[in-house]
């Protein structure tokens, strides 16, 4: 097992977590990946994000993190109700399978979470660990995740309807998925 | 940083009783009176202590291990006389070897109850399985465990 750490603290574009300490520290297995991400120290839900489905056909077409390749055209659609656009159809989301093993299972904004984290390994950290030539002590594919996160980090204050934190919610997410990152490339 | 990261090695010379080589890579708060921030353990089981040379490089290559148990324990804040326990604890990630179940939870269970804190204890092995293991290894592991912890505390 090989073992990676990375502190950060949250600024001010992060709203009401300015100033707390974000600690992610990160242990690599020959079948799992445990990822740690504390804020103030804590830690409290944990899942599992697991990879599906055929998406290892479309390796090494570029595809973006979020949204579609191309826009579907109103002329293809005309006669043949069967045919369909393969980049409308594909959802790179539906790769992962998240298990909440500890935590809020009516959250749904989490799961999403842990898919973005799934697909920041998969797409970027693997191959970029494969390109540095760690990749023989690193037998793991980045394939399976455990998580263990605190919740506190993307929950919202409660009672508080025109809530400013609503939409620093991608902010937040960027700001973690970047401290993952830099983690390797220390 | 709320949060210091500490590798530790035990060899079976550390004890006379004789034991297997451990690594621990254990998590824990800076600030050691906060109840609220969780120590975790990270077991890898029977691995070699890695060659350094003169510089504090390492020499030999990682021993690559497959995580086989992840475990959580809590102090029981809500303990009562009808609900006495105190600690609970739930496998996060469940194994069919009794013994890697049994030994990481007895000390998830012992570092909650003792330092009042949550504990997660994920559990590796570097060779596919061990069922040879004997019970005495099992007090050498937790022992260890405890006395290394014990240090980061004092």
């Amino acid at each position: 097992m090989s073992e990676y750490t990375a502190s950060a603290t949250f600024n001010n574009d992060q709203g009401s977590l300015s100033g707390l300490p974000l600690d992610i520290t990160s242990i690599h297995f020959s079948n799992q990946i445990l990822l740690q991400i504390r804020l103030n120290g804590e830690m409290d839900s944990t899942y599992e994000v697991t990879k599906r489905g055929l998406n290892a056909l479309d390796q090494g077409i570029s595809r973006p993190i979020a949204g579609f390749n191309s826009v579907p055209s109103e002329e293809q659609n005309d006669d043949d109700e069967f045919s369909y656009n393969a980049d409308v159809v594909r959802d790179n989301l539906a790769d992962f399978q998240v298990v909440t093993k500890l935590g809020d299972t009516t959250d749904h904004k989490m799961p999403v979470i842990c898919t973005q984290m799934g697909e920041l390994y998969q797409s970027v950290i693997i191959p970029m660990l494969r390109t540095s030539g760690k990749s023989n002590e690193l037998t793991c594919d980045g394939s399976s995740l455990i998580i263990t996160i605190s919740s506190k980090i993307f929950r919202q204050p409660k009672g508080e309807d025109q809530d400013p934190d609503n939409e620093l919610d991608f902010a937040k997410l960027v700001f973690v998925l970047k401290t993952i990152k830099e983690m390797y490339s220390i | 940083m709320a949060t210091r990261t500490i590798t530790h090695y035990i060899t079976p010379e550390d004890s006379p009783l004789g034991g297997t080589s451990l690594e621990i890579i254990a998590t824990i708060g800076k600030d050691l009176s906060s109840k609220k921030i969780p120590i975790s353990l990270t077991i890898c089981y029977q691995k070699d202590k890695p060659e350094i040379d003169e510089q504090g490089k390492v020499i030999s290559k990682t021993q690559s291990s497959t995580l086989q148990y992840y475990h959580y324990s809590i102090p029981n804040k809500l303990r009562n006389r009808k609900n006495n326990e105190f600690v609970i604890g739930i496998p996060l990630l469940d194994t069919n070897n009794d013994w890697v179940r049994d030994i990481s939870r007895k000390l998830a269970d012992a570092t909650a109850k003792k330092y009042e804190v949550p504990c997660y204890v994920s559990w590796s092995t570097t060779k596919p399985s061990d069922v040879t293991s004997i019970s005495m290894d099992q007090m050498f592991v937790l022992r260890n465990c405890i006395n290394f912890i014990n240090t980061l505390y004092n």
